[in-house]
C-alpha cells in the first residue's frame, strides 16, 4: 500500500523504494560485481539514502564511449555533520580519505555537508566505514529524506547558539531512517534475527522528495533558511532562547521549460516554544509524507504540496494533527546572508576565524595550499573546525593565545590575505556542476572563478572592488548553490551558455528575476557592465546591488511573495 | 563423442528432418563437417537477406507490414524519447502491427538494411550535438560505410529547444542523412519544444495513418530484394602477395594513464576475397621507422641514396631498410654473420655460449651490434645480414558474418629501454605510430584449425584470455551472437586495471546483457596489493568450471604463453584434480582426452 493520502498512482521510483526492503535493493551484490565500475539503476537510487550519488566522469565520456570502456563511474559521498561543526581529529580522518580514495579534494557543501568526489565503486564500502570510524555518516545525505540539518555555525553576537545547536542535532538525529540496512551493507553489522525493520514516521516508501531543515539567528542568515522546507528562526529575548519562528515551503530547484516548477521562498507560519520542536517538525513531515506528490517527482517538494493544496489548508491540517493552532509569528530581522571574514570573538571569550574557500573545495593549487593549511590547524588539535552555509570554513573556539599559530600556518601557505580574494569572490558560490554532476548542462565551479577575474575588473574599474554583491552560479536549475538568492545569479543552459538572474535581496529573502537568456561570456560582460557603472554611480548610501536593481527597474519581481499557485 | 540428435532435436526441424540429418552427420569426419558448417552460414546469410517466409505473408496481422515490424529506434538524454518510443509501440502495436524498439546505443547498426519501416526519436544535447548513446549511429550514418537504404521508409522525430541555435540539429541531421541515403519518408519530420507532447502526437497520428491503410487495403508485399552475390573468387591475397587493407578505425582502448596502450585496428577487406573465420589469425607487414633507420645511415655513412639489389628487386637502400628488411630485433642469424664478417673476438665468445647468445639478443637491435662493433661495409653487405621484413601475427578479432568486409585485430604495443636507447616493437609501433585510419596495411589471412568454436552451437565454451589474448574471443561470441547459439559462454579476463584496460568491456556487458555471453570473470593485478590473475579466478569458480567441463565445454586459453598459459594450465589441472576428486595423474590425462578431442586449445605467444 502506498502512504499517499488520495491513493493515486505513484511513479516508478516509488515503487523501487517500496521493492527495496527498506533501502537494501541489491545494493550489496552490485558492489560485488566485478565487471562494471556502476550499480543497477535502481540501486544507484537507493544508494542516495546512504548518501552516495552514482556519478561518472562526463569529461571522458566520449573518450571512453569510443574506447569501448564504460563510462568511468565514480560515486559521490557525502558526509553529515549536524550543524557543520567537526573535531580536528575527524577533519585529519576526511582529509586523508580524500586522498586515498577520493579525487584528492573535499567540497564544503552548501548545506554544511563534506563531499569526497571521484571514490571507485570498489572503494566505496571501506571510505564510509572509515567515516563511520571517526563518528560521523553519511546515512540520509541525500535520498528522499530529512537530510543534514543547518544552523548558523558561528557562537558570536548569541548566547542561545550552544542550545540551538543542539536542537539541530536532535532533529538531525531523530529524523535519520530506522532501517537497519546501512548497517547491514557499509559496517557488517549483523542482521537482528526476527526484528523486522520499521520506519514509524517514514514508512516503506520515505518521503517523496527530499526533505531540508534549517535554523537561523538573527541577524544572521548565512544558511538561507528560506530556500528551506522547513526553517526555524530563532527568537531570543533577554539571551535566552524564547522559540522559533516557523518557516514553511521553501526549495530552491526548478525545470526548464516546465513552468510547474520554480524555486520558492519558506512562508512563515507561526511561532513555537523550543520544547514543541520535534512534535511540530515531525507533523510537518507527515503531513508532506501523506499529500506530497508521488507520482511527479518534479512537483513533489513540500512547496508544491503547500501551493497545490494552499497555505491555510497546510496550516489548518497542522493545526488539526497536532490539536492546536501556532502562535503568532514574533518579529525578526536578518541583516545578510553572507559571512563575515576574519576574526570575531565569540560570546564564550574564544575567537572564531573565518576562512574563505572558494566554492568549498578544500585543495591545494601553487602557492595556495589551502589543503595542506587546514591539515596543519586541524593538526595542533585545538578549536573546532566548523561549515558555513556559503561553503566556507570555520577556525572555530580558539583561545587567544593560539591565534598567533593559526595565522602562521594560513600564511606560510598563502591563504591569509590573498590579494585575489576580493569582495565579489568572496561573496560567491558555485556548485560541482561538471565532470562529476550528471545534472549539469554547464560548467559552474570550475568557470565561476574565471569570470569573476573579469568582473573584478569591471568593479576595480567603478570603484566598486570592496562591494558584497553575492554572486551565485549553478551547472543546473537544481539550485545546489542556491543561484535563485544571488543578487547576481547565473544557471547553466548549455556549455558556455548562462542565464542571468539579477536583484535577490542581501539577506536572503528576495529570489532575483531572469535578465536575460543564454548568454555567452561576453554577452554577459556585457549585459552586467552598463548596470554595474551606473550602480557605482547612483547608488545610495548602503544600498545593496540587488535592492538597487529593483529600485531603477532593470528587473521586476512578478512574483512579488515570490508564490505561484498551481493550477 | 557428440550427441546428433539431441542437439537436432533443439533446432527448428521436423522428426523426419532430424532423422534424415541424423542418419548422415555422425558419418562425417571433421574436416567434412567443417566444411559443410562453412557453406550452410555462407548460404543462410544469402539467404537472409530474403526477408519473407510463405508463412509470414499468409498471416493477414502482418500482411500490411510485409512481415517486417517498425522499427523505433530513440536517443535520448533526459529519458523523454524513449517514454515516447514506448508510448509509440505501444500505439503500433494496438493496430495490430508488430514494433520493435531499441535505443540507439545498443542498435546494431548491421540491422538497419533488413528494416523497412523506422521510426527515430531522438534529442539534441547541448549545442547541436547528438546524445552520447546516438553518437554512433549518428556517425555510422554520416561515415562512409553507411549503407544505401533504398529499403527504407522513415520518419523523425525531433526533440529540443528553441532556446538554442542549433535547435532539434540532431533530428535534422538524421532526417536528412536518411534521405540521403535513399530513404523515403513516411511523413514529415516534426521538431518538438520542450513541450513537446502536442507536436509529438500530430506526429504519430501521421505515421501511423501512413502505415494503417495499406493495413486494411491488404496490399500485396512488395517484392523482395534480390540478394546481390558478391563474387566469391578465390583468394588472391596471401602472405607472399598482401592484401593493401584500408585501416578504417584505429582506437587505443586503454583509457587515459593506464600503463599499456592497446590498439584496436578495423580494416577494409572489400574486393578482396579474402575469408577468414572466428580463430583465424591476420598477417600484417610493417614498415620501420625513420628514427631507427637515420641513426643506422648515419652511423654506417650510408646515404639512403645508394642501389641495391634486394630479394625484392633493385631499390634504395633507404627503401630496402624501410619496407623489406627488419631493423629490430636482433636475431642471431644476424649475429652469426656479423661475427663471421667483422671477425670480432667479443662476439665469437658469446657466439660460444648459447646462454651468452640469448642474453645478448635480449633487448638489443641491429643498431646496437653495430654500435658495439663497429664494421666498414658496402650496402648490399649490410643488408645481407638482415632479416627479410616478416609478417606479425595478430589474432583475428571479428566475425565475419558480424562486420562483413572488415576485419578487427587488437595489439598490445611495445616500448622499453634498454641499452641506454628507447626501443619499441616492429610491428606493434607501427601501428601506434606510423599508421593512421584511411592508410593502408598490408595484411593476409593466416587460418587457425586449432582454434575453433565446437561445430555444435550447444556446447558450452570456456574463454580464458590475458591482455590482447581476449581477441579472438570476441571473434567467437560476434559468431556465436549472429548464430544464436544456444550454447553458454564463459569468458575469463585479465589485465592490469579495471578502470583503464578493460578491452572491449562495453561490448561484453552488453553481450551478458543479452544473454550472448553467459558469464565473466575478471583479474585486475594492480587493482590491489595482493596481484590476482586469471588462473585465480578460475580457481575461485572451480566447481562450476569442472562442472561445465562435464557437460562438454570447450576450454580456450589465449595470450601471453611464457607464464600466463602455463599458470593457466595448471590451474585447469588443480581444479580438475580436486572437483573432480582424481590423482595428479588422472587429472592430466583428463587434460590429455580434452586435448584430443579438441577440446582443449590454445593459441598462445
Amino acid at each position: 500500500m502506498m502512504s499517499n493520502a488520495t491513493g493515486a498512482e505513484v511513479s516508478q521510483e516509488e515503487h523501487i523504494k517500496e521493492d527495496s526492503n527498506f533501502l537494501r535493493g541489491t545494493i550489496v551484490a552490485g558492489l560485488d560485481n566485478p565487471l562494471t565500475g556502476s550499480l543497477t539503476a535502481d540501486d544507484a537510487k537507493m544508494v542516495k539514502f546512504h548518501g552516495s550519488y552514482q556519478q561518472h566522469d562526463r569529461d571522458l565520456e566520449k573518450e571512453r564511449k569510443k574506447q569501448k570502456l564504460e563510462p568511468l563511474y565514480q560515486f559521490m559521498l557525502r558526509v553529515r555533520a549536524a550543524g557543520g561543526i567537526t573535531s580536528p581529529a575527524q577533519w585529519l580522518v576526511l582529509d586523508e580519505l580524500a586522498e586515498k580514495y577520493g579525487n584528492g579534494t573535499m567540497k564544503l557543501t552548501t548545506r554544511q555537508s563534506f563531499q569526497f568526489h571521484g571514490i571507485m565503486k570498489r572503494n566505496l564500502k571501506a571510505t564510509i566505514k572509515a567515516i563511520n570510524e571517526t563518528l560521523m555518516t553519511t546515512i540520509a545525505t541525500c535520498g528522499d529524506v530529512n537530510r543534514n540539518v543547518m544552523c548558523n555555525p558561528n557562537p558570536y553576537e548569541s548566547r542561545v547558539h550552544g542550545e540551538v545547536y543542539a536542537w539541530a542535532g536532535k532533529l538531525s538525529d531523530y529524523f535519520q531512517p530506522k532501517t537497519r540496512a546501512y548497517f547491514e551493507i557499509w559496517l557488517d553489522q549483523e542482521k537482528v534475527a526476527g526484528a523486522a525493520d520499521n520506519e514509524p514516521l517514514y514508512h516503506a516508501t520515505y518521503l517523496p522528495r527530499k526533505f531540508k531543515i534549517a535554523f537561523a539567528i538573527p541577524p544572521h542568515n548565512d544558511i538561507d533558511l528560506f530556500a528551506n522546507d522547513l526553517g526555524f528562526i530563532v527568537i531570543e529575548e533577554k539571551g535566552k532562547l524564547k522559540g522559533f519562528n516557523v518557516c514553511v515551503g521553501g526549495g530552491m530547484g526548478m525545470t526548464f521549460g516546465d513552468e510547474h516548477t520554480y524555486p520558492r521562498l519558506a512562508d512563515v507560519i507561526g511561532f513555537i516554544r523550543p520544547d514543541e520542536i520535534v512534535e511540530v517538525a515531525e507533523t510537518i513531515i507527515g503531513i508532506q509524507r501523506d499529500y506530497g506528490n508521488r507520482l511527479n517527482r518534479k512537483n513533489a517538494r513540500l512547496k508544491y504540496t503547500i501551493d497545490v493544496q494552499g497555505l491555510p489548508w497546510f496550516i489548518a491540517e497542522l493545526a488539526h494533527r497536532r490539536n492546536k493552532p501556532l502562535l503568532p509569528a514574533l518579529p525578526y530581522h536578518f541583516k545578510t546572508n553572507g559571512d563575515q571574514y576574519g576574526w570575531l570573538k565569540g560570546t564564550n571569550g574564544k575567537w572564531f576565524y573565518t576562512l574563505f574557500v572558494e566554492h568549498g573545495r578544500v585543495k591545494d593549487r601553487e602557492g595556495y595550499t589551502l589543503k595542506k593549511a587546514i591539515r596543519a590547524i586541524a593538526a595542533l588539535n585545538r578549536g573546532d573546525l566548523r561549515l558555513t552555509g556559503n561553503q566556507n570554513l570555520i577556525i572555530g573556539n580558539i583561545s587567544p593565545e593560539d591565534k598567533k599559530d593559526i595565522e602562521k600556518i594560513l600564511n606560510d601557505h598563502g591563504v591569509l590575505n590573498n590579494p585575489q580574494n576580493t569582495a565579489l569572490r568572496l561573496n560567491s558560490m558555485a556548485c560541482v556542476a561538471l565532470n562529476t554532476c550528471g545534472l549539469a548542462f554547464a560548467e559552474s565551479e570550475r568557470y565561476l572563478p574565471s569570470l569573476i577575474d573579469k568582473l573584478d575588473v569591471i568593479l576595480r574599474d567603478n570603484g566598486l572592488e570592496k562591494e558584497a554583491i553575492n554572486i551565485r552560479m549553478t551547472g543546473c536549475p537544481n539550485g545546489c548553490a542556491r543561484s535563485s538568492l544571488g543578487e547576481i545569479g547565473f544557471i547553466g543552459r548549455a556549455i558556455g551558455q548562462y542565464n542571468l538572474y539579477l536583484g535577490a535581496s542581501h539577506n536572503g529573502d528576495r529570489l532575483n528575476t531572469l535578465y536575460k537568456e543564454m548568454l555567452s561570456e561576453a554577452e554577459i560582460l556585457q549585459a552586467l557592465e552598463p548596470i554595474l557603472v551606473s550602480y557605482a554611480a547612483e547608488k545610495l548610501a548602503g544600498e545593496h546591488f540587488g535592492d538597487y536593481v529593483h529600485r531603477k527597474n532593470i528587473v521586476q519581481d512578478k512574483r512579488k511573495t515570490g508564490l505561484k499557485q498551481l493550477s | 563423442m557428440m550427441n546428433w540428435e539431441t542437439g537436432l532435436k533443439r533446432g527448428p526441424f521436423s522428426d523426419q528432418q532430424v532423422k534424415t540429418l541424423n542418419e548422415l552427420l555422425p558419418g562425417m569426419d571433421s574436416g567434412q563437417v567443417q566444411w559443410l558448417s562453412g557453406f550452410l552460414s555462407g548460404a543462410s546469410l544469402l539467404s537472409a537477406d530474403q526477408p519473407l517466409q510463405v508463412a509470414q505473408v499468409s498471416s493477414p496481422r502482418l500482411l500490411s507490414n510485409d512481415g517486417n515490424p517498425v522499427w523505433i529506434l530513440y536517443g535520448t538524454h533526459t529519458g523523454n524519447s524513449e517514454r515516447l518510443a514506448n508510448v509509440s509501440a505501444k500505439r503500433i502495436e494496438d493496430l495490430g502491427i508488430a514494433a520493435k524498439i531499441s535505443d540507439m546505443g545498443s542498435f546494431k547498426v548491421k540491422e538497419l538494411r533488413n528494416i523497412k519501416r523506422l521510426l527515430i526519436i531522438v534529442s539534441t544535447h547541448g549545442i547541436g550535438e547528438p546524445p552520447i548513446q546516438a553518437s554512433e549511429l549518428y556517425e555510422y550514418l554520416h561515415s562512409s560505410k553507411a549503407p544505401e537504404l533504398k529499403q527504407l521508409e522513415y520518419s523523425v522525430l525531433a526533440l529540443g529547444d528553441t532556446a538554442y541555435t542549433q535547435f532539434c540539429q540532431t533530428g535534422k541531421d538524421f532526417d536528412g542523412v536518411l534521405a540521403k541515403l535513399g530513404a523515403q519518408r513516411i511523413c514529415e519530420r516534426v521538431d518538438c519544444d520542450v513541450d513537446f507532447e502536442d507536436d509529438y502526437t500530430r506526429w504519430m497520428e501521421g505515421n501511423l495513418a501512413a502505415i494503417a491503410p495499406s493495413f486494411q487495403s491488404g496490399n500485396v508485399p512488395a517484392a523482395p530484394i534480390q540478394p546481390t552475390i558478391v563474387g566469391k573468387a578465390n583468394p588472391i591475397y596471401n602472405r607472399k602477395h598482401p592484401f593493401g587493407a584500408t585501416v578504417s578505425k584505429k582506437i587505443n582502448l586503454n583509457g587515459r594513464h593506464s600503463s599499456k596502450e592497446t590498439i584496436h585496428l578495423e580494416l577494409d577487406l572489400s574486393n578482396s576475397g579474402l575469408r577468414y573465420e572466428p580463430g583465424d589469425s591476420l598477417g600484417v607487414y610493417a614498415s620501420n621507422s625513420n628514427r631507427l633507420i637515420e641513426p643506422i645511415l648515419n652511423t654506417l655513412h650510408f646515404t639512403g641514396e645508394e642501389p641495391v639489389d634486394t630479394y625484392k628487386g633493385k631499390k634504395t637502400l633507404l627503401e630496402a631498410l624501410t619496407t623489406d628488411y627488419e631493423l629490430t630485433p636482433l636475431t642471431s642469424v644476424s649475429l652469426n654473420r656479423y661475427a663471421e664478417l667483422t671477425g670480432s673476438t667479443r662476439l665469437g665468445k658469446i657466439l660460444n655460449d648459447n646462454t651468452a647468445v640469448v642474453e645478448y639478443l635480449y633487448g638489443r637491435d641491429v643498431f646496437d651490434l653495430i654500435r658495439e662493433v663497429p664494421f666498414k661495409m658496402a650496402p648490399e653487405v649490410f643488408i645481407s645480414l638482415l632479416r627479410k621484413n616478416s609478417p606479425r601475427m595478430y589474432s583475428i578479432a571479428s566475425s565475419q558474418n558480424a562486420v562483413d568486409d572488415e576485419v578487427h585485430i587488437l595489439a598490445s604495443v611495445v616500448r622499453y629501454e634498454a641499452y641506454g636507447r628507447y626501443k619499441e616493437g616492429h610491428c606493434t609501433s607501427f601501428l601506434a605510430g606510423r599508421i593512421d585510419e584511411d592508410d593502408q596495411l598490408k595484411v593476409f589471412v593466416d587460418a587457425n584449425s586449432r582454434f575453433k568454436l565446437p561445430l555444435d552451437p550447444d556446447m558450452p565454451v570456456i574463454m580464458v584470455g590475458a591482455g590482447t589474448g581476449v581477441a579472438p574471443y570476441r571473434a567467437f561470441i560476434q559468431q556465436r551472437g549472429i548464430q544464436e547459439a544456444p550454447g553458454k559462454s564463459w569468458l575469463f579476463f585479465g589485465e592490469r586495471n579495471f578502470t583503464t584496460d578493460f578491452y572491449y568491456q562495453t561490448e561484453w556487458l552488453q553481450y551478458l546483457k543479452e544473454g550472448t555471453l553467459t558469464r565473466a570473470d575478471v583479474a585486475f593485478s594492480r587493482d590491489q596489493a595482493k596481484k590476482v590473475y586469471v588462473q585465480h579466478r578460475m580457481l575461485e569458480q572451480g566447481k562450476e568450471l569442472f562442472k561445465w567441463l562435464e557437460e562438454g565445454a570447450h576450454f580456450y586459453v589465449c595470450g601471453d604463453a611464457q607464464k600466463m598459459a602455463k599458470d593457466v594450465d595448471h590451474a585447469l589441472k588443480e581444479i580438475i584434480q580436486t572437483q573432480g576428486g582424481m590423482t595428479w595423474e588422472k587429472a592430466e590425462e583428463y587434460v590429455k582426452y580434452l586435448q584430443v578431442t579438441d577440446r582443449y586449445q590454445a593459441d598462445i605467444y
